[in-house]
């Protein structure tokens, strides 16, 4: 729930408005969103991996 | 490139997944399921990306920047949620064999016919046109390749699909049985559509332009101020929309929720596809750029994918993207039409034939019949569509408008699961009022559009009610109209929702339906017994329905396996056991669909209202189980800590013995050595009469010796003991403490002339008494020196130092110029008999005790002892007496 928050708050307004101008000739907000999608791909793959041998029933 | 390569190109796809279907099937058989694979089902999941993501994506890249990642980061950010809301909608579905959403919804409600029929028609109405857009983007990519014929590609793909589906779904009436050719073969899609797309985005960015700077670099002001972030409500809303549309649209909850054979599978899938969402996407953007600055308006931005490279003739790579585009429709296609064939055959045409025909005339080849005919009927009415509607709009129009419907099932699929008190007229109410805003305010702008409607529906509202207009509804006017109705269609729909639950109690069915939604988990292996069902069936009347509708075999072997667990299905009077009733109307779900097992009960039953008294008693039961299981837990628990603790105890025991049995050897041993010298010269002195008076003096001072020594180490042992049971007390009085040294110093006068050590006391406080035992202390300072002395090389000093500890109270040291020891040997110093132990020493000079002793009284003084040593330059003890705990004993002079 928490990682969902946070994912929500980072992909939206205000927080998206901070990114501006260029990061290495791509314009920063769509570094930026990559990034971030990057980063909840990895968290979901450490989450999931840790809760690997848990029952799912439970 | 003609249309004839094209042609012969896709059927020879399509034979591809075929083969890969059929095999899959084959090897399933073997015991080899695919769908075993967690990464297979994964990979499955990406049939949410259709041809409009393979060529609207850049579209509306192209037109609106930033925007189309909406559709991908939806999903994304909800992923940490699917944990609790998708896998509790599997265990739901499994538990009871639902395969649809339609039945998902109509269960959870008593199985209301009226639900089902519902949901099935809002999903016919709004994923049809998404069917037709695949159907629109497979025909223009064939046309922008091969060029304008009047060969209708449409609809010859059609029908092939149709034929693929037939032939590898329903072949058995069970639908809640997994589809492991056409899961592999959608998973064969997912990669060669993402390989195909990755390979035209590469060549474009890297070969066309000369990588992604590049790209922006050559991106006009404009165009890049198109993907700046502008806010405002669009995006929220439309990440809401791909959120719920990556679980409730029909082909979504088929493969994420019917095709699930493994709760675990969907822990891959949780970082799998959001990262296939990502690498699909990574060349959206420069393909979208690069198109506008090469191509320009000329081309339709949804077809700039194909016509990049065609542009440079690079024509394998067209066809490669044209494969992916294909593929990426025909997945669409393919099981979007088996889910809403599932629910059309289930909830409109299963009941129709259920009220017309005798029971035994409803049976199997019926059902799949049925099920068979609306799938020939839903590519029926998509081609159609295509032909005469889709057309006329966008890839991405079409697909946010099934978006918005399909994300009026939302609220209501959420309360379901979370909400105990959501009632079937809340459910009802939610999705007609949600539906009709929807259409409202989305569908009747797009006729206008079209024709069909005269705009002065939009201009001066119907009736000319200008609050009523469908793109101003209440007089809100917004930019985008999808925004605008998904608003009202969600507000409309929440409030009905909670209206219609707080004006109608549940029936005790619902409650009991309820109860199982809300915490699945509990009864996912016993839903048998905690779903009531009371009335009179008899049991042949059951038998027969059942063998009809699943087949006599199949009928058997659940009859087997229930009497196996729950005991006979059959009363002694004839009646059906209520258990097996609940049985077999989960298995006719599987069949026919909830509402029509529903039908084929009560039209062989006489069903007697359930109290809510009889739910509630249940509720108890199970919450009383549940402190039971609890306080189950919680005693085995403690009976686990408790078994722990007696293991250590008995493992410290064990210990204890082992030292105790190594005491007593080197003890013996200890005692030994001067005993055997002993009796050596007894004998010598017996057997030799006539030494001299010298060798007897000699013999008999070695004598004294030994015995001293044997005296020395018995007083030691039983000092040691008497320590470390605890029986010494010490006696604490006022004592000078460098007049202690001083007089243990003193002591040591006559040995250390002897051996030519001076002893050299360093006090850096002086004057300081404090309460300690002086005998126990005094002991502890002649062990040290003696030590000291004893391995001190001749003509070295000695030092005994004395200071302030920082941490309180003081700190002694005695300092010798001796060997040293090593670091094994520093480890070991104060363990019992250890010098004696030690092979590697000459002869042992003492009994091995002394410093054990001595940690012993510095420990009980409260002190710390520890030694420094370097080899070759001597050791050094530390040891520290604190303070005793009542200052008012220290006094200082």
């Amino acid at each position: 729930m928490a990682l969902f928050v946070l994912v929500a708050l980072l992909l939206n307004q205000p927080i998206m408005d901070i990114p501006q101008g260029m990061v290495s000739g791509v314009p920063a907000i769509i570094f930026y969103v990559f990034t971030v999608w990057l980063l909840v791909i990895a968290a979901m793959y450490y989450i999931t991996r840790k809760h690997s041998n848990s029952d799912p029933n439970k | 490139m003609n249309y004839g390569t094209l042609i012969v190109i896709s059927l020879a796809y399509l034979g591809i997944l075929f083969l890969v279907a059929y095999l899959a099937d084959f090897k399933a058989k073997e015991g080899k399921n695919l769908l075993s694979n967690p990464y297979v089902y994964a990979l499955s999941l990406a049939v949410y990306c259709t041809a409009w993501t393979f060529y609207g994506s850049v579209g509306k890249a192209a037109s609106d920047g930033l925007d189309f990642l909406t559709i991908y980061l939806g999903p994304v950010i909800s992923m940490p949620l699917w944990w609790v809301v998708v896998r509790r909608i599997i265990q739901v579905s499994n538990t009871l064999k639902i395969t649809t959403l339609a039945d998902f919804i109509a269960t959870r409600f008593g199985k209301h016919l009226g639900l089902s029929v519902l949901v099935t028609l809002l999903s016919v109405l709004g994923v049809v046109p998404y069917i037709s857009i695949q159907l629109k983007a497979i025909n223009s990519s064939l046309t922008t390749i091969a060029g304008e014929s009047y060969f209708d590609s449409a609809f010859y793909t059609t029908i092939m699909l149709g034929v693929f589906i037939l032939i590898f779904t329903f072949r058995t009436v069970d639908s809640s049985h997994k589809h492991a050719g056409l899961v592999a073969a959608i998973a064969l899609e997912s990669v060669v559509k993402l390989v195909a797309f990755l390979v035209v985005g590469g060549f474009i960015t890297y070969f066309m332009f000369d990588g992604f700077g590049d790209v922006f670099s050559k991106a006009t002001p404009e165009q890049l101020s198109k993907y700046d972030f502008d806010g405002g409500m669009q995006w929220p809303v439309m990440l809401f929309l791909s959120t719920s549309a990556v679980l409730f649209l029909p082909r979504q909850f088929h493969v994420i929720v019917s095709e699930n054979s493994n709760l675990n599978h969907l822990k891959t899938a949780m970082w799998l596809f959001p990262a296939y969402l990502l690498v699909i996407n990574l060349f959206v953007i420069p393909i979208a750029i690069g198109g506008e600055n090469i191509l320009g308006d000329v081309v339709n931005p949804d077809i700039y994918v194909l016509a990049m490279p065609l542009h440079t003739g690079h024509k394998w790579i067209a066809l490669l993207t044209y494969i992916g585009g294909f593929s990426a429709a025909t997945g669409m296609i393919i099981i979007s039409t088996i889910a809403l064939s599932m629910m059309v055959s289930n909830n409109l045409v299963m009941p129709l034939i259920i009220k017309q025909y005798d029971l035994n005339r409803i049976n199997q080849k019926k059902a799949l019949f049925t099920r068979r005919l609306s799938v020939v009927v839903i590519l029926l009415i998509s081609y159609l569509y295509f032909q005469y509607v889709a057309d006329r709009f966008s890839l991405v129009y079409i697909g946010l408008i099934s978006f918005a419907a399909v994300a009026q099932f939302t609220p209501v699929v959420i309360a379901s699961l979370f909400w105990k008190d959501v009632s079937q007229r809340g459910a009802k109410w939610s999705l007609i009022a949600g539906f009709g805003i929807w259409f409202y305010t989305m569908v009747l702008p797009s006729m206008v559009e079209v024709g069909l409607l005269h705009s002065r529906l939009l201009e001066i509202g119907p009736f000319g009610l200008s609050w009523l207009r469908p793109t101003a509804f209440f007089g809100l006017e917004l930019t985008n109209p999808i925004v605008h109705g998904t608003f009202w269609a969600l507000l409309f729909n929440v409030f009905f929702l909670v209206a219609g639950s707080l004006s109608q109690e549940q029936t005790a069915k619902e409650r009991n339906m309820a109860n199982f939604y809300t915490e699945a988990y509990k009864y996912a292996n016993d839903y048998e017994t905690q779903l009531l069902w009371k009335g009179q069936m008899v049991y042949r009347d059951l038998v027969r329905v059942l063998d009809n509708i699943l087949g006599e075999i199949k009928t058997r072997i659940e009859v087997e396996a229930f009497q196996q667990a729950h005991g006979q299905p059959m009363l002694s009077n004839g009646q059906v056991n209520p258990q097996f009733v609940n049985h077999a109307e989960r298995l006719l779900t599987g069949a026919v669909g909830a509402s029509s097992a529903r039908m084929l009960i009560t039209s062989i039953s006489e069903e007697e209202e359930i109290e809510l008294s009889e739910v509630l008693a249940i509720l108890k039961e199970n919450q009383e189980i549940t402190r039971l299981n609890h306080e189950l837990s919680a005693n085995s628990k403690e009976l686990e800590k408790k078994t722990h603790a007696l293991e250590m105890a008995n493992k410290r025991l064990m210990n204890l013995d082992v030292e105790k049995d190594d005491f007593i050897s080197t003890v013996t041993h200890e005692m030994r050595t001067p005993l055997t010298s002993i009796r050596a010269i007894s004998e010598i002195l017996y057997d030799n009469p006539d030494l001299t008076e010298g060798e007897r003096d000699k013999f008999l001072s070695t004598v004294i010796k030994e015995t001293e020594r044997m005296t020395r180490l018995i007083n030691q042992v039983l000092d040691l003991e008497k320590l470390e049971s605890g029986k010494a007390r010490l006696q604490y009085e006022q004592v000078m403490i460098s007049t202690l040294i001083q007089d243990c110093v003193s002591n040591f006068k006559g040995l250390a002339v002897e051996k030519n050590v001076e002893i050299t006391p360093i006090y850096e406080i002086h004057d300081i008494t404090m309460k300690v035992d002086r005998d126990r202390l005094s002991q502890v300072m002649v062990n040290l020196l003696s030590n000291a002395l004893k391995f001190s090389v001749e003509n070295s000093t000695v030092e005994v130092g004395l200071a302030d500890n920082p941490d309180g109270g003081i700190l002694i040291w005695i300092k010798d110029h001796g060997k040293g020891m090593d670091e094994e040997s520093l480890q070991r110093i104060f363990d019992k008999f250890y010098q004696a132990q030690d092979q590697t020493l000459k002869k042992p000079k003492g009994t091995g005790l002394g410093l054990s002793i001595t940690k012993q009284i510095v420990n009980m003084h409260g002190g710390d002892i520890w030694a420094v040593s370097e080899e070759g330059k001597g050791t050094t003890f530390y040891f520290t007496v604190p303070y005793p705990t009542d200052v008012n004993t220290t006094e200082t002079t």
